[in-house]
């Protein structure tokens, strides 16, 4: 059988040294913080069941957002879950561990500029690199997974929103009194209303730029990707100081209600929109170089065994790519849809292999073409999976 | 064919990639900088040695490593972590209850100190292992207008009440949670 999992391993590598050290801290921040939040439980049980139902249904669907971002590269779930459960634990009882600098740092300010500015200057460090180094550790572990720019951000993001999901338990037991009423205040605010600018944004764009410097794929020299990547840091550290600073807090004080709650919404994204639309175009930008990534990559391919110019067509389109394989469940049942997805999975990864291998008969790059090509002639034997036009050529002996 | 146990080596990986990646010191280096940042930050911070317990009124609370004795009266004290604060006061038992003794402390000593003070629902809760007390959660500002987030815990015993009050500016308590609650749930009752 052929290397299905060609360029898709699972987090769980024993033989990696990685592997043990994300083991052993995420074991480490696991317990640290499963004792802390169920000790804020003893404050209202209704409270804290509420806050994590909500932040499930705020965390579900954003996880599988995330999770699609990337077009042509389904990133596994294994790792994906890994980058989720390291930001939840590991970040979250990391970067409590690390408070020490907030008051070396409060004392260096003395409290009354300590009680404006502190939380804008020690966390975005403190954190952003906590949440960093477990996108590091996971790209020792799996090195093939994470080797541009979007999966940089898929695992960044997804991380952050561990990190998010874990502090806005913290936020709502602790700061928002914790009652289900304080909760849902806790849930408009944090969620609701800033739950797209927070740490999803900020890791997105620390793993954006780890992936640059270690992609594969980016033809730049390692200084420009390495000056890239710092430039990346900075605005996502500078988004989080902004956050949390009292610089342009424009929405209304305590205490709040009726309409002023829409204030606090519009105060926020006065804060958080300007990053959003940054990185809401820095992905754009990153999907247009993987198209012209698997263009370059599937040139020389087009027409040969491994890929039709009918199936490039729809395999450089992700809708496209999608309708053919509902089409073909709607023609030729389910196994024949399963068929083509792993197809133009395949195809996929023989983009990967093109844009790697030095030279056009590398045996790698022959080996996978005859696996596609395989996986179409299993296709073609399928009752129905051939379309009528395809069927009447196949019937014209001439 | 993958024999289950190593993951299918990738048909165009060179030979000695594998072991490259196998490598140990880039993981120490990541896990190097993980424990410097955490262990220099302690190291600052003063974090690591455990302060000695204080007591108030009837209640011993034992700060955790981190916190500093900032003020001590007689039946009053506060303790301090960074820009967060936990004042700790007793008082005589009184015939109002955990949530009399919360509603005093607001009237007498928030309401002066904050405007804007807005407070969230009581919620009973327990403190020193069970002891019933009341839990009232506050936002405000402080006359030089700094947000401020806090949490009030009342207490009323046969001898004397205790409140704890936890401040900080706003995004940090959360910070601080862990801590407080620790210091109140584990307070033990001095015979």
């Amino acid at each position: 059988m052929r290397g299905s999992s060609l360029h898709r391993r699972t987090v769980f590598q024993p033989r990696q040294p990685a592997f043990w050290i994300f083991c052993a801290f995420l074991c480490y921040g696991t317990l640290r913080m499963v004792g802390t939040l169920g000790q804020l439980s003893s404050i209202s049980r209704s409270g804290w069941t509420l806050a994590w139902v909500l932040l499930a249904l705020y965390a579900a669907p954003l996880f599988v957002l995330i999770y699609y971002l990337d077009l042509y590269e389904r990133e596994p779930w294994s790792v994906a879950i890994a980058a989720f459960l390291w930001g939840a634990f590991a970040a979250t009882a990391l970067s409590l561990d690390a408070g020490g600098w907030n008051e070396a740092i409060a004392r260096a300010l003395g409290p009354q500029a300590a009680q404006r500015w502190l939380p804008a200057l020690g966390a975005p460090l403190i954190e952003e690199f906590m949440k960093g180094a477990g996108i590091v550790l996971l790209y020792l572990i799996v090195r093939d997974e994470i080797d541009d720019a979007m999966d940089g951000f898929v695992y960044g993001a997804l991380c952050g929103l561990g990190f998010a999901v874990v502090e806005d338990v913290l936020y709502f037991m602790a700061a928002f009194g914790g009652t289900p009423r304080g909760v849902v205040q806790g849930f408009y605010v944090r969620v609701l209303s800033s739950g797209l600018y927070g740490h999803v944004l900020y890791t997105g764009l620390v793993g954006m730029a780890i992936g640059i410097v270690v992609s594969r794929r980016e033809p730049a020299p390692l200084r420009a990707r390495l000056a890239a990547a710092a430039g990346i840091v900075a605005l996502a550290v500078f988004g989080h100081f902004l956050w949390n600073s009292p610089l342009l807090n424009i929405g209304p004080t305590p205490p709040i209600e009726g309409a002023k709650w829409l204030l606090v919404t519009l105060g926020l994204a006065v804060k958080g929109l300007p990053l959003l639309l940054f990185v809401a175009i820095a992905l754009r930008l990153a999907r247009r170089r993987e198209e012209r990534w698997l263009r370059t990559a599937l040139a020389p391919e087009i027409g040969g065994e491994g890929l039709t110019s009918a199936e490039y067509e729809d395999l450089r389109d992700p809708r496209r790519r999608r309708a053919a394989v509902i089409a073909m469940r709607r023609r030729a049942g389910a196994p024949a849809a399963a068929v083509l997805a792993r197809l133009q999975h395949e195809q996929l990864d023989l983009a990967m292999l093109a844009s790697r291998v030095a030279t056009a008969d590398d045996p790698a790059l022959v080996q996978q073409r005859d696996y596609c090509r395989s996986l179409r002639d299993a296709l073609a034997a399928i009752p129905g999976a051939l379309p009528a036009e395809d069927l009447a050529s196949a019937d014209d002996p001439g | 064919m993958s024999t289950g146990r190593e993951p299918p080596a990738r048909v165009d990986e060179v030979a000695t990639q594998r072991v490259r990646e196998r490598r140990w010191w880039p993981a120490l280096v990541v896990a190097g900088a993980i424990l410097a940042l955490v262990l220099t930050g302690r190291l600052l911070g003063g974090v690591g040695s455990m302060p000695a317990p204080v007591t108030v009124g009837d209640l011993r609370v034992q700060p955790p490593p981190g916190w500093e004795l900032d003020r001590s009266e007689p039946g009053a004290v506060r303790l301090r972590r960074g820009s967060a604060v936990l004042d700790i006061y007793a008082s005589p038992s009184s015939y109002t209850g955990p949530g009399g003794v919360a509603a005093s402390y607001v009237n007498q000593v928030l309401r002066p100190g904050l405007s804007q003070l807005t407070l969230a629902e009581p919620a009973p809760t327990t403190i020193a292992h069970g002891v019933p007390a009341v839990r009232v959660g506050y936002v405000g500002l402080t006359h030089d207008g700094v947000a401020i987030e806090g949490v009030v815990v009342a207490a009323n015993g046969p001898r004397s009440a205790v409140v704890f009050d936890a401040a900080a500016p706003q995004g940090v308590l959360a910070t601080v949670a862990g801590d407080v609650g620790a210091m109140i749930d584990q307070a033990v009752l001095v015979p």
